[in-house]
């Protein structure tokens, strides 16, 4: 039944793509209507909407229709596609990389855009500000402007060219200097009243209702975009949001807004499409974050024995619909560059994982339980909560006693990150087409507590620090790639984290939205080539 | 005086259906770990299975594949429990702090009083919140969290039951005999104004299973033992596609509280007979 209805769902999603692309060729190849107005779910009005300051998706999804990056995610060709920079090439040695920027490209307020912005973004934002910048960035020594349209990024240390590559559409967001140069820029305005280069610009935000962004005319990109206006209506909760969509009030939900549970029903009703593709590139891991200050957990036999009891056919089956993958180790089996099937794996096995808690000295006590400890699952998603009420069950069938803690964010972020009052928390990395962009930082140690979705684990291993300096002063690709795949093996065989499943989003839209998820970034990608059919 | 009370309030039509709810839900909730043994929160079947279409599983399942029912039948101690101590400890305090108002007036009045008029113009739920959130979510604070304000009901009916007694001659003697004023408003005053006390009674218990349930619908529930609260939160999130999974614990909740409101509406009758 599972399966059919994965199949059958899948099934959907294809239908509705192929019906895009088939519309698309009957209109003639493809026929855009400029005009209309796309109106869209929102879930989160985040404080600070800057994405040169913050790199998360919840700030993306509306920001980057308003702020460029250099280049963007495709999945043709080597994988980038030009927008505020038309060419990019590093050094043999790594210690520079060149971007070439786009002619004709001006600002919101009419300003023109050039080279001195990017060089005032890199130094001033996304190197000492920026939650992501703050690793990839950390040896930019200067950004050489040679002329308006020449930006030499200058390096102290070796730097691999393939990871900058990787982190530019995530991480290289453009905000213009002459707004930014004067004042304290974690206060300045233009965080919340956005000014960019993008196809749209901000008009108003009215909290607690809409962000309303309207087209821009003299958009780099010629006639270009197609929309008039794109809407995010704030719909914080999920069942409003289905019944807007079914209603025509809105025409899209993006990053799973909808419950997965709706997504059966909502795939067969004539003009809704649901679309399971278009956030490769942001792949989140359903994770088990252990505290190895914990001395039972501190034994790799008993970290072992938790990985055994999951069963991630089922994680994936019932708690995601079928809408995920079981995971191998830290890197999604999604990422062509570095990924590496060829790890220790930890099968569904109940039975191994008794043995292993009865070697480790752990036996059943007069209860029947081993050990007792504290589960925290994160508040973000409906699956993590879901899967920490599954974990519990899964710990209790070998003997665990697991008491789930709940709390909402910023008390979780603090339980787990800063006072490490946690014994397992299911937490969801991010994967962002690199280990050494956000995956890394999750098992070196020596990190200063309260820095989050990092180490904070009390897991320090010598070989692993080791193993991650030298990957990260390589700059030979291959070379680069080999050791990354060395890493996913130790992580497999140390097993500080236990990856349970990959999973990325949904979009449910009207069938009238045209040119949705044709990109692996699309929800946090620029928009400017979809449009409305009538 | 009191048991005749009680009796004619159980044979008024609403007393007898009210009883019989409650005398239901109460079977249910002891019996719960004869009736259905293990752990309610076991993943035993498909999930989301309808109602009626298992026998295994009357009320279907969850997202999980949890039994519904035993989730609703495990799930009914913690919430009458709750209820319960709520109204034990509100009808405690508030009782005593009522009589005490009453007997010695003045600046003790003046003071539990004020005390109570404090408590009532904060909305009680947003107290229970703010409690919960200092204690964390867990029974004994979800208790004191709905107790903190339901006891001022029955401490200003008590108090005017007292001021209108005080002057009784039975009071009186009693005073005359040399017993200090506390002991006499607790042995003497007090017994003779619980007839109004308890019927206020029914009020707070079916209020406290409602906050109790909306306080876990929120999540400051304890998330390892069932709770209907909790099971309709996660029902809402299916509710389109499978609706059963909110309305079996929608069900039951209804119907313990229109047990409790009944029951109370028969206390209610039966005590304005009894006055009239």
């Amino acid at each position: 039944m599972t399966m059919q209805r994965r199949t059958l769902l899948a099934g959907a999603g294809a239908v509705g793509a192929a019906a895009l692309t088939r519309k698309a060729r009957a209109q003639g190849a493809p026929m855009p209507r400029s005009g209309g107005i796309l109106t869209v779910a929102a879930d989160t009005e985040p404080r600070n909407l800057n994405p040169a300051m913050v790199a998360s998706n919840g700030v993306f999804y509306v920001a980057s229709k308003v702020i460029e990056p250099l280049a963007e995610m495709t999945t043709q060709g080597d994988g980038l596609a030009p927008r505020l920079a038309t060419h990019w090439e590093g050094t043999p040695d790594g210690r520079s990389v060149t971007f070439t920027l786009r002619e004709g490209v001006s600002w919101h307020d009419g300003r023109p855009f050039s080279s001195a912005d990017v060089a005032f973004s890199a130094m001033r934002l996304w190197k000492p500000l920026q939650n992501l910048g703050r690793v990839v960035f950390k040896a930019l020594e200067s950004v050489d402007t040679p002329d308006a349209r020449t930006a030499i990024f200058r390096f102290s240390e070796p730097t691999p060219f393939q990871m900058i590559r990787n982190a530019v559409p995530g991480l290289a967001s453009v905000v213009p200097r002459h707004l930014y140069e004067v004042g304290d820029i974690a206060a300045n305005p233009a965080n919340t009243r956005l000014v960019g280069t993008g196809p749209f610009r901000f008009a108003e935000h009215r909290p607690g209702e809409v962000y309303r962004l309207e087209k821009n005319p003299s958009y780099w990109e010629a006639g270009r975009p197609y929309l008039d206006q794109i809407i995010f209506r704030v719909l914080p909760d999920r069942g409003a949001i289905a019944a807007a969509l079914e209603a025509n009030q809105i025409q899209l939900a993006a990053f799973s807004a909808v419950p997965l549970a709706d997504m059966e029903r909502l795939a067969r009703v004539p003009g809704i499409a649901v679309i399971p593709q278009g956030y490769d590139g942001i792949t989140y891991q359903l994770t088990v974050e252990i505290n190895h200050r914990r001395k039972e957990l501190a034994d790799a036999r008993v970290r072992r024995a938790i990985a055994h009891a999951i069963d991630r056919r089922f994680v994936v089956d019932t708690i995601f619909l079928g809408y995920a993958k079981p995971s191998t180790g830290p890197v999604p089996a999604f990422d062509r560059q570095f990924y590496t099937a060829d790890v220790p794996s930890t099968p569904f096995d109940r039975r191994r994982a008794e043995a292993l808690l009865d070697e480790a000295g752990l036996p059943r006590g007069a209860n029947g339980m081993r050990f007792s400890l504290r589960l925290l699952p994160a508040p973000w998603f409906e699956q993590t909560r879901q899967f920490g009420d599954y974990l519990r069950q899964a710990l209790r069938a070998v003997g665990i006693d697991a008491q789930i803690v709940n709390n909402d964010a910023p008390a979780h972020l603090r339980a787990v990150y800063t006072d490490h009052a946690f014994d397992l928390a299911i937490g969801s990395p991010v994967y962002r087409n690199d280990p050494a962009i956000s995956t890394t930082i999750l098992y070196e140690s020596g990190l200063p507590a309260g820095v989050p979705f990092a180490n904070q684990y009390g897991y320090a291993s010598v070989d692993m620090d080791g193993l991650i300096r030298r990957a990260a002063g390589t700059i030979d690709t291959a070379e680069r790639t080999a050791l990354y795949q060395s890493f996913q093996k130790l992580a497999g065989t140390e097993l500080p984290l236990i990856h349970v499943a990959e999973f990325t989003f949904i979009t449910v839209a009207r069938r009238s939205v045209m040119n949705v998820a044709n990109n692996p970034r699309w929800a946090t990608s620029h928009w400017a080539d979809t449009w409305l059919s009538s | 005086m009191r048991d005749d009370l009680l009796g004619r309030a159980a044979l008024t039509a609403e007393g007898l259906i009210g009883l019989s709810l409650l005398v239901v839900a109460a079977a249910l909730a002891l019996a719960a770990p004869l009736l259905l043994p293990g752990d309610p929160f076991d993943i035993v079947a498909r999930p989301l299975l309808r109602p009626l279409s298992d026998p295994a599983h009357l009320l279907g399942t969850d997202r999980l594949g949890r039994d519904i029912l035993a989730m609703i039948v495990h799930g009914a101690r913690p919430s009458l429990i709750t209820a319960l101590s709520v109204a034990a400890v509100a009808l405690g305090v508030g009782m005593t702090a009522g009589a005490v108002a009453g007997m010695l007036g003045g600046v003790a009045d003046e003071v539990i009083m004020r005390l109570a008029d404090a408590v009532q113009t904060v909305p009680s739920f947003v107290v229970a919140l703010a409690v919960l959130s200092v204690l964390g979510p867990s029974l004994p604070g979800l208790i004191a969290a709905l107790a903190v304000s339901a006891w001022t009901a029955p401490a200003r009916v008590v108090r005017s039951e007292v001021l209108r007694l005080r002057g009784a001659p039975f009071v009186e003697s009693s005073l005359l005999l040399g017993r200090g004023r506390i002991p006499v408003a607790l042995t003497v005053v007090l017994p003779n104004a619980i007839t109004v006390a308890l019927a206020l009674s029914a009020v707070i218990v079916a209020g406290a299973l409602l906050s109790e349930a909306a306080l876990s619908f929120l999540g400051l529930g304890d998330p390892n033992r069932p709770s209907w609260g909790a099971l309709i939160a996660e029902g809402r999130q299916v509710m389109r596609t499978a609706p059963h999974v909110i309305i079996a614990p929608g069900m039951a909740l209804f119907l313990t509280v229109l047990g409790v409101s009944l029951v109370g509406e028969g206390l209610a009758k039966a005590l304005s007979k009894q006055t009239s």
